[in-house]
C-alpha cells in the first residue's frame, strides 16, 4: 500500500490565512484544546451541526446582550440573535480573519440588524440599566479576564477600556451610545441634553482620542 | 477628488461609520470613499474603532431554550443551505468585495439569499461515511482552492483508543493515505488535512484500523 503524509506546500501564496489555520489546527495533535473561532466557523459554513451548536453556546450571552443593549425589548432580542446566527451560518464563508475577530463580526452583524429593526419601531426608551452598564468603567478596576476569550483577545478589550475610561465623561458616553448603544447622533444630542453638531463633536473627538490612546498603548 | 466633496465626506463620516446614514446619501459618500483613498483609509479607522467597541458589549444570558431553537430555525433551513453547498465559498480572501467596507457585516451581509461567489474554496466531491452495516459515521469533503484539504466530519465521535487511517482511492484504484486521527482529534467532530490536488479526483475515501481492515467508506460524487 502507498501509504505517505502530504505535506502542505508551505509557499502557496494564495493560501489563505484562515484555510491554513484552520488545517493547521485541525491537524495538530495537541489535543484538548478547544476548536479556535475561525475554525469552528468553518465548520459552521460547512453546515456541521454540532460545531454550530458550539458556535451557538460560544457566543450566545454576547449576541443577545448587545441586541438587548440597542432595543431594550427581549422578544425582538430574540429574534436578532436567531437571524445574527442564521446569518453567520449562511455566509460563514465570507467572512475575513484578516479584518476581524470572528466574536466582532458577528457583534457588527448583529448590531447591523438590531439598527434596523429599531429604526423601524423608533422610539425606543433608553434602559438606564443597560446604559449605566455600559458606562461603569472605573480606570482604576484590574482587568477581569473572560476565560471565554482567548489571551490576545483580552489583552486587547483591557486596553480599549482603559482608552474609553481615559476619555472625558461626555465623549466616553457619546462613544459608548453610539457603538453598543446603537445610537444616532441625534438621539444622543436628545439624551444628553445638546444640540446635534455637539454630540456629533464628541462622538468624533472621543474617537479620536480613542484612537490616539490605542496607538500610544501598542507604541509602549 | 475636489477638496469640497472631501470635506462633506469628513463631515458624514462619523455617521456613516456608526450605520446613521440612510440611502442614498450613504451610498453616495462610500462611492466618494471608493475613489479616494485618504477618506476611505480615514473611514476605515473610524469603522474599526465602532466595531472594536462591540467587544465591550455585556453580556446577557438568552432566555431558556434558545440554542435550540436556534438550531431548529437552521435545520428548517437546511434545504435550502444545502443546494448551495458545491458554491459555496469555504475560505475567502474577500478584501476586494468588500471593498469601501464600512461596517463588514452591512456590507457582506446587507441582503439576505447573498450567496458567497468568491471560489477560494469549493466542494469537488463529497458523500457520506459509512460503517460496513450501512449505518452513517459522518461526512467527507474534498475541498479545491489553493490548498486542496479534506474535511470529515464525524457525527458523534467516540474513544475507542484507537488510531485509524484516512485512505483516499482514485478510480485507476490507487490509493492513498493521507494522514490519520484518534478520538483526541475528531473529539469535537471534527478533522481535516491537506491533499495534492490530483486526490480531488477520488472516488472512494476509507477509514481503516491498523491492522488494514477497513471500518468506514464513503462514496465521494
Ligand atoms: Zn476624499
Amino acid at each position: 500500500m502507498n501509504r505517505y503524509e502530504s505535506r502542505p506546500e508551505k509557499d502557496c501564496e494564495n493560501l489563505s490565512e484562515l484555510s491554513e489555520r484552520t488545517i493547521s489546527v485541525l491537524r495538530t495533535p495537541d489535543r484538548h484544546d478547544r476548536l479556535p473561532d475561525d475554525a469552528l466557523l468553518t465548520a459552521v459554513a460547512l453546515g456541521d451541526t454540532d460545531a454550530t451548536a458550539v458556535f451557538v453556546r460560544r457566543f450566545q450571552s454576547r449576541v443577545y446582550g448587545l441586541a438587548i443593549t440597542i432595543t431594550s425589548d427581549r422578544a425582538l432580542s430574540e429574534d436578532i440573535a436567531q437571524s445574527t446566527f442564521e446569518r453567520a451560518w449562511r455566509h460563514g464563508a465570507t467572512y475575513d480573519s484578516r479584518r476581524a475577530s470572528v466574536g466582532t463580526w458577528l457583534l457588527t452583524i448583529c448590531r447591523n440588524l438590531a439598527i434596523d429593526a429599531i429604526r423601524v419601531r423608533r422610539p425606543v426608551p433608553v434602559d438606564p440599566w443597560t446604559i449605566g452598564e455600559m458606562l461603569a468603567y472605573d480606570p482604576d478596576a484590574p482587568v477581569v479576564n473572560d476565560p471565554a476569550d482567548g489571551a490576545i483577545q483580552s489583552d486587547h478589550v483591557g486596553r480599549l477600556r482603559r482608552a474609553l475610561a481615559a476619555l472625558p465623561a461626555e465623549q466616553r458616553r457619546a462613544v459608548v451610545l453610539a457603538t453598543i448603544g446603537g445610537r444616532t447622533t441625534t438621539e444622543i444630542g436628545l439624551l444628553e441634553g445638546v444640540g446635534v453638531p455637539t454630540a456629533k463633536t464628541r462622538l468624533r473627538n472621543g474617537l479620536l482620542r480613542l484612537r490616539a490612546a490605542l496607538e500610544s498603548e501598542v507604541e509602549r | 477628488m475636489n477638496v469640497e466633496s472631501c470635506a462633506d465626506f469628513e463631515d458624514h463620516m462619523e455617521a456613516l461609520a456608526i450605520g446613521e446614514m440612510a440611502e442614498p446619501e450613504s451610498s453616495r459618500l462610500l462611492a466618494h470613499a471608493a475613489n479616494c483613498p485618504s477618506c476611505q483609509a480615514h473611514l476605515d479607522t473610524v469603522s474599526g474603532l465602532v466595531d472594536s467597541m462591540l467587544q465591550l458589549t455585556p453580556r446577557v444570558e438568552p432566555p431558556p431554550g434558545f440554542e435550540s431553537r436556534v438550531l431548529a430555525r437552521l435545520h428548517a433551513g437546511t434545504r435550502a443551505h444545502s443546494a448551495r453547498w458545491r458554491s459555496l465559498a469555504i475560505v475567502v480572501a474577500c478584501t476586494a468585495a468588500l471593498v469601501g467596507g464600512v461596517a463588514l457585516g452591512r456590507t457582506a451581509l446587507g441582503r439576505d439569499g447573498d450567496s458567497a461567489s468568491l471560489s477560494a474554496g469549493t466542494v469537488a466531491r463529497s458523500g457520506i461515511i459509512a460503517r460496513p452495516d450501512g449505518s452513517p459515521l459522518g461526512n467527507a469533503r474534498l475541498v479545491a482552492g489553493p490548498q486542496p484539504f479534506v474535511l470529515v466530519t464525524i457525527d458523534n465521535p467516540k474513544d475507542s483508543g484507537a488510531e485509524v487511517w484516512c485512505e483516499l482511492v482514485l478510480a485507476d484504484g490507487q490509493s492513498v493515505t493521507v494522514g490519520s486521527w484518534g478520538y483526541d482529534d475528531v473529539a469535537g467532530g471534527v478533522w481535516a488535512t491537506g491533499i495534492e490536488s490530483g486526490l480531488l479526483a477520488a472516488v472512494t475515501m476509507r477509514v481503516v484500523a491498523a491492522d488494514g481492515s477497513v471500518l468506514a467508506t464513503a462514496t465521494l460524487d
